[in-house]
């Protein structure tokens, strides 16, 4: 009777119980629905205009060959096209200069060789596929002399098509080579690739081995995109050390969780060149650009040739888990990404052939693609200040602040008694505890001064001539701090489940990105800001494998740069960090442009390509002045490359920062440095005659002693060993 | 990387690029390795680079290296290396150079593998020519000298094996080789060639299941167990004031020692973590610089080199090693370092066969000149170095130190103060509080007796009379707390009198809040407001909610434990004259944490005695008085109290013993509803 009375009792108990954890569960769902006024939607179309259809031609009939076994395919003004119908390798004639440069090392030069095997076949190959087979996760290599690998050429207009037929993989592609004005285009368009078999690509290079150098030929080097461009010459006075250069374009993809300790800066520009002795090509990506990874190989990797080329990767590898334990394996994506990878190869002779030649190529190119305009004759570049504010430390939490809008005041009123005419002070912590915590991106700190206090200090900044400009980081969010929920809002990896940090970091999806960003730009503009910095949108991008967006790299890139576009229409200015090429032509500034390369063991000099190609288009900066490892060296540095000074400074001491996420401020008080600061100003006001200008030519004039010389005439010496630059105007040489 | 506090976890997103290290230079990060006296804890604060990567020698022709084992820095700033791959020892100067190769073709003059190299200021090359099991002599001008077999002495075990491997020479001629498998040290030979000894062995580590198996197995049981052999040393360097620094593999205490001739080991602690530390290189002003071979993994601190002060703390860390090395300056296997009278590193790698420079940049100089004034205690001249230092690197609490030092011996007390404050100097800071105070009290003699007097004052004529009217007037809301209040105090005095009056009635609960809120207020200002001397602690960290329920939960406990022994042991204590008694009880640590913080904010660390022994004081009264009250309330004889006091303490472990096991037990019905939950809210 008792176990009776106590069961009803029990199951009363349960039903309360199931009821009220129905209730709880239904109540977290429909909050965690409501949660987010930030949404993922957005009013425009994201997917870029899908993949070029394919030119289809007629058969190609070779006619006569030549010597070397080529039969000319096309011709325009300025190249021959031949092809060499028995191997499918292509050759291209610089007819101004008579060079002959060739998809493989041709067979005198061959006959040197001693590896062997597909090593051996590749250099006689157009291109080199890696594969897998579906239900392994072995990466397989094929290339032209493979078995099985048939092709038919087709005539184009400027060209031909080759179509390759990998009969035992199933797989078929398609490679074309048209002339350009310029040169050569190679693409593999993506209508043309078909998987029908059980085989599936991973990766294809087009023209690995294009103009390949000897060991032997000494005199020339290969041009690769690591920071702000570098050199791998060709003769070796040391042993080679490592694998050569061999990065993807933006920085390695994260969605794919493979990313190990490392700290290696990314390339920024999908280029890449070769200078053989008196002529030298410039390669660059313009189709499958962020899927590409650059790979140069210097001779003794494997093979005794110097290689360089384009590798489009069409399957990420990553993990997938198979428990909750941590067991995983290591497997393939299965849908291919769609792209249309594209090569553009413009031929250099003379004195154009060497680095600066290829800056000023990549540069017609920007801007007949409408990216760069020249600046505005009168426009001297700002000096650019960014003022730490503060950040919430990570002990509780509290809001320190290093900088309150009334000191900053204080600061750019002290400036302007300086003497510093113009100057661009960008606010960086501004944000209600230091930085992004929900749907609201501009909500300010009331330590600092609330929206009154940053009103009042843009209104002291105007009066000064000065322009205001907020940092903001739109991209990262944590669980910890922060109102947004991962699950709605940001990105998922690869196998899925939202890229969720150790810590509790994850990225938002581009398009929230987005929306935050409008709403920033909107309120800022209420009160005279005058455009907006932004931390990641120019140095990092990431694919999103949420079923509902399913993001290519591209298509946050478009985002990103739709995003600049908005700032600049309605603010006026919008500056981004590191500076990938796709942010060029809608950000005005790029911020700490990389003043060092990786210090890979096979390359052996920096130069300065992409500021040569930037300069008079787009303003950069390098490291702040007051956060340089080696200061002397690196304010040298700058004046060389044409970079604009920079500082991060403020108004305390930047000990209160060290428990904080801007952690490394290491010193950073405006009244220890402005002394430098007023001096880097001068060095800027003496060099203002090359501001806006292009660089026409860079060149070492001894050791130790580079020269930057700028379209106007004006000549920049900067001497590394007694630390002084000298500027020469046209007149006075 | 490991988990530290500074740079918790951006392992997952480290490949995106922080804007704040888009102008690093270097394929590694530097640290500056924190550590504060007194309850401050070690930590790690990205930093500026203190050394950058300088010439990379990977030679060709005769200059290739194969397979390396040592590298000796001459006087001359010539590098030698134990080539050992090449059977030889190759020579560069110090640009990095080939001069020449020493070891010959054949004969007494043939190195086979050498392992080890040593060169004396006179130029003599001592080769530990590990193939052939002897030291090789050879003279400034390379020609074969002589060389050290085994020594043949009673004193050397029969059983040694002679394989040496790395050596030193001292300037009396000693040797000390290191030899291979020899657990018992450094084996030191005259330059005679007698055998004096071994030197600097290490010991045997014992666990505690290896102490319990000695004491209880028999001697064939233990013939039976595995020979516990001490680890064996790996390598030896000599530094410019004849101290030997040895090195040992595989163990994670003590892997560097400093061997003074005798064989005493001058150094404590050391480092922590890697037990793959393979050389220490040692400069003029004794720093010394010891090399990582452990692989950077992903949740490490990069930890090629860490720069060391001559006594023996941590400064700097700096340098990456990487199985594949791609990047100049990362190394993948390196085996030797030796810094070079420039300051330059010198590091040998035997994997890429190659030897990496790493130069000491301007700030680097700066703060390792301030640092070694600051050592030989020469605080007046580390003084302007510091300010260099200061100005371009505010966060290195060691400036402070040094500019505490320095100011006080200007006698700037209050600068002295709040530098030592920042660089969580205890020792420091009381010295200079103390000059502080006797200033003070010298300035202000005056203002302190007529302040005295004021507080008598007030309190004679304002608050006494203010409490006499209090009483006489007391509103009746008030007038039952007020008698709680008198109790309270009165018990605390008078406690078998006190706890036995408020026996069989009920204190109001307000009474006994109002109690707690005092003691929780005395635990949140000695936390808060205690002096920094006694409580050097970065106010931040403190979370009070956690302190307050640690500090509680004994006393609930007790109060539980105590109602339920005492129940079954016949007391009389009803739960709630348990609870209150013990709330009475406590407060002695209100009243007496007043003084205690007042005092830790006016006395020095001489004078620690006064405020530890009120501390004392107050914990033994509050016990009594828990021990009385359970004694009063629940009717006991003293002899009976005291038993189940013993068993009310008994109990309180088995109550948390209890809690422990059963979140144990439940840890992962709970782990299964919080990964649940993120399954749900985050990863969907």
């Amino acid at each position: 009777m008792g176990s009776l009375f106590s069961f009803r009792q029990r199951r009363k108990l349960l039903i309360a119980a199931a009821i009220v954890l129905a209730a709880a569960g239904a109540g977290f769902y429909a909050r965690s629905q409501l949660a987010d006024p930030v949404s993922g939607r957005i009013d425009f179309d994201v997917k870029l205009p899908g993949t070029a259809a394919m030119a289809e031609g007629d058969a190609w009939s070779p006619g006569a060959v030549d010597g070397a076994g080529f039969a000319e395919a096309a011709r325009n003004a300025g190249y021959a096209l031949g092809v060499q119908p028995s191997t499918g390798q292509i050759r291209v004639e610089d007819l101004r200069s008579g060079a002959l440069w060739t998809s493989n090392p041709d067979k005198a030069a061959l006959a040197k060789e001693t590896v062997s095997g597909d090593l051996r076949t590749n250099l006689e190959s157009p291109f080199v596929m890696e594969y897998y087979e579906q239900a392994s996760i072995q990466r397989k290599v094929i290339n032209s002399r493979g078995a099985g690998v048939k092709w038919t050429i087709a005539a184009l207009k400027d060209g031909v098509a080759v179509r390759y037929d990998l009969t035992q993989l199933g797989i078929r592609f398609v490679m074309t080579y048209e002339l350009t004005a310029n040169g050569l285009r190679v693409a593999i368009p993506d209508a043309g690739i078909e998987e029908n078999g059980d085989h599936r690509i991973i990766s294809i290079e087009a023209l690995p081995f294009f103009g390949a150098a000897a060991a032997d030929d000494l005199d020339g080097y290969l041009f690769v995109p690591d920071g702000t461009g570098a050199l791998m010459h060709f003769a070796r006075g040391e042993k080679l050390i490592g694998k050569g250069y061999n990065q993807p374009v933006y920085g390695a993809e994260l969605t794919n969780k493979s990313a190990e300790f490392d700290t290696t800066l990314p390339s920024t520009v999908p280029v890449f060149g070769m200078k053989k002795g008196d002529d030298a090509f410039l390669a660059i990506i313009q189709g499958g650009t962020s899927n590409a990874t650059i790979r140069a190989i210097p001779a003794g990797v494997v093979s005794s040739f110097h290689s360089i080329d384009a590798k489009f990767v069409y399957r990420e590898e990553y993990d997938r888990r198979l428990s909750l334990g941590g067991k995983s394996l290591r497997v393939f994506g299965d849908e291919r990404s769609r792209q249309d990878g594209e090569v553009a190869y413009s031929f250099l002779s003379g004195k154009d052939a060497n680095y600066v030649g290829m800056a000023k190529r990549y540069r017609e190119e920007l801007t007949a693609e409408g990216k760069l305009r020249p600046l505005p004759p009168q426009g001297e570049a700002p000096l650019e200040l960014t003022i730490i504010c503060g950040d919430a430390n990570k002990l509780d939490h509290d809001y320190e602040a290093a900088t309150t809008f009334g000191q900053a005041e204080d600061i750019v009123n002290d400036l302007k008694r300086s003497g510093v005419a113009h100057a661009r002070i960008t606010l960086k912590g501004w944000q209600k505890g230091g930085g992004l915590h929900g749907s609201e991106p501009f909500k300010v700190e009331q330590a600092l001064g609330g929206r009154e206090g940053l009103q009042a200090f843009v209104k002291t900044a105007h009066s000064l001539g000065y322009e205001v400009v907020l940092n903001a980081n739109l991209v990262d969010a944590d669980t910890d701090t922060d109102a947004l929920t991962p699950k709605s809002l940001g990105i998922r990896s690869a196998e899925g489940d939202v890229l969720l940090g150790e810590d509790g970091s994850f990225l938002l999806t581009p398009n929230v990105t987005y929306n935050l960003a409008e709403k920033l730009v909107r309120q800022a503009k209420a009160i005279g800001i005058d455009g907006i910095q932004y931390d990641r949108l120019g140095d990092t991008v990431f694919r999103d494998y949420n079923p509902s967006y399913k993001y290519t790299r591209e298509d946050t890139a478009y985002i990103y740069d739709r995003i600049l576009d908005l700032t600049c229409d309605e603010l006026g200015y919008g500056g981004v960090f590191l500076g990938n090429s796709y942010a060029f032509g809608h950000a005005d500034h790029i911020y700490q442009m990389p003043d060092d390369g990786n210090h890979f063991y096979s390359v052996d000099e920096m130069v300065p390509f992409v500021p040569i190609a930037l300069h008079g288009s787009m303003t950069y900066s390098m490291a702040p002045g007051n956060l340089r490892n080696d200061a002397g060296q690196e304010r040298l540095k700058a004046i060389e490359y044409g970079a604009v000074p920079a500082f991060e400074l403020t108004a305390d001491t930047s000990r209160m920062l060290m428990d904080t996420k801007t952690y490394g401020i290491y010193s950073s008080r405006y009244a220890q440095w402005k002394k430098q600061v007023l001096a880097e100003y001068a060095d800027m006001t003496r060099l203002s005659a090359t501001a806006g200008q292009p660089i026409a030519n860079h060149y070492s004039s001894g050791d130790g002693v580079y020269v930057t010389e700028y379209g106007n005439g004006v000549r920049v010496t900067v001497d590394y060993n007694d630390g002084k630059f000298d500027v020469q105007e046209e007149g006075s040489r | 990387m490991r988990k530290y506090t500074t740079l918790a976890g951006f392992v997952l997103l480290l490949a995106m690029l922080l804007p704040g290290s888009a102008s690093a230079m270097e394929p590694y990060y530097t640290f500056y390795i924190d550590h504060g006296t007194g309850g401050a804890r070690t930590q790690f604060y990205f930093m500026q680079d203190v050394y950058t990567t300088g010439p990379t020698l990977a030679g060709q022709g005769k200059a290739a290296l194969n397979g390396p084992s040592d590298l000796y820095i001459a006087g001359d700033d010539h590098l030698f290396v134990a080539d050992t791959g090449n059977n030889r020892i190759a020579e560069f100067d110090a640009n990095g150079s080939f001069v020449r190769e020493i070891g010959g073709k054949d004969g007494k003059s043939a190195l086979k593998a050498p392992e080890g190299v040593y060169v004396t200021p006179e130029g003599e090359v001592y080769v530990a020519d590990t193939g052939n099991r002897r030291i090789a002599v050879f003279d400034a001008r390379g020609r074969y000298e002589k060389e050290f077999q085994k020594p043949a002495n009673s004193l050397v075990p029969k059983s040694f094996y002679f394989v040496p491997v790395k050596i030193a020479v001292d300037a009396r001629g000693m040797l000390y080789i290191v030899s291979k498998g020899s657990y018992q040290g450094l084996v030191r030979i005259d330059k005679a060639g007698q055998f004096t000894g071994f030197l600097g062995g290490n010991k045997a580590s014992a666990t505690l299941l290896d102490r319990i198996k000695r004491t209880i197995f028999t001697d064939e049981q233990m013939a039976q167990e595995k020979k516990k052999l001490p680890p064996e040393l790996s390598n030896v360097t000599l530094d410019a004031s004849g101290f030997l620094y040895t090195t040992t593999l595989g163990v994670s205490a003590n892997q560097v020692k400093k061997l003074s001739a005798g064989g005493q080991n001058r150094l404590s602690g050391g480092l922590s973590g890697s037990e793959q530390i393979v050389d220490v290189a040692a400069d003029a002003r004794d720093f010394y610089y010891v090399l990582d071979r452990r692989v950077t993994e992903e949740d490490d601190i990069n930890g090629l080199i860490t720069v060391f002060g001559p006594d023996g703390s941590e400064l700097f860390m700096f340098g990456s090693v990487q199985k594949q090395s791609q990047r100049r300056g990362v190394l993948s296997y390196p085996v030797s370092i030796g810094v070079d009278s420039k300051n330059r590193l010198w590091v040998l790698d035997s994997d890429l066969n190659l030897l990496q420079a790493y130069e000491r940049t301007a700030f680097g100089n700066a703060i390792l000149d301030a640092a070694a004034d600051y050592y030989v205690g020469d605080y007046e001249k580390g003084k302007s170095n510091w300010q260099r230092v200061s100005a371009l690197n505010e966060t290195i609490n060691m400036t402070y130190l040094g500019l505490g030092e320095a100011a006080q011996r200007e006698g700037r007390a209050e600068d002295a103060m709040r530098n030592f404050k920042m660089s969580y100097d205890v020792d420091g800071y009381s010295e200079a509080f103390w000059t502080f105070r006797l200033d003070w009290i010298q300035r202000y003699f005056g203002y302190l007796v007529g302040g005295i007097a004021g507080i008598w004052l007030i309190y004679r004529y304002g608050i006494r009379r203010a409490l006499a009217y209090y009483r006489a007037h007391t509103p009746t809301v008030l007038q039952g707390i007020t008698q709680d209040m008198r109790d309270c105090g009165y018990t605390m005095l008078h406690p078998y009198e006190g706890f036995y009056r408020i026996k069989g009635r009920n204190v109001s609960y307000a009474s006994l809040l109002l109690v707690l809120a005092l003691v929780a207020g005395a635990k949140l200002a000695s936390m808060y407001w205690s002096g920094f001397i006694f409580h050097p602690a970065d106010l931040r960290r403190i979370r009070p909610w956690t302190e307050l329920g640690l500090f509680f939960a004994p006393m609930f406990t007790w109060i539980v434990a105590n109602y339920l022994v005492s129940t079954v042991k016949d007391g009389e204590g009803r739960f709630r004259e348990v609870l209150q008694a013990s709330v009475f009880a406590l407060l002695p640590y209100a009243l007496l944490s007043i003084p205690v913080i007042v005092l830790s904010n006016v006395l020095v660390l001489e004078e620690s005695i006064l405020v530890s022994s009120i501390s004392s004081i107050m914990w033994l009264w509050v016990i009594l008085l828990f021990f009385v009250s359970s004694q009063v309330i629940h009717n006991f004889e003293f002899i009976e109290n005291f038993k189940n006091s013993a068993i009310t303490l008994c109990t309180i472990g088995v109550i948390w013993l209890f809690v422990v096991i059963s979140a144990g037990l439940t840890y992962n019905l709970s782990d299964f509803i919080y990964q649940l939950y993120k399954e749900v809210a985050f990863l969907g």
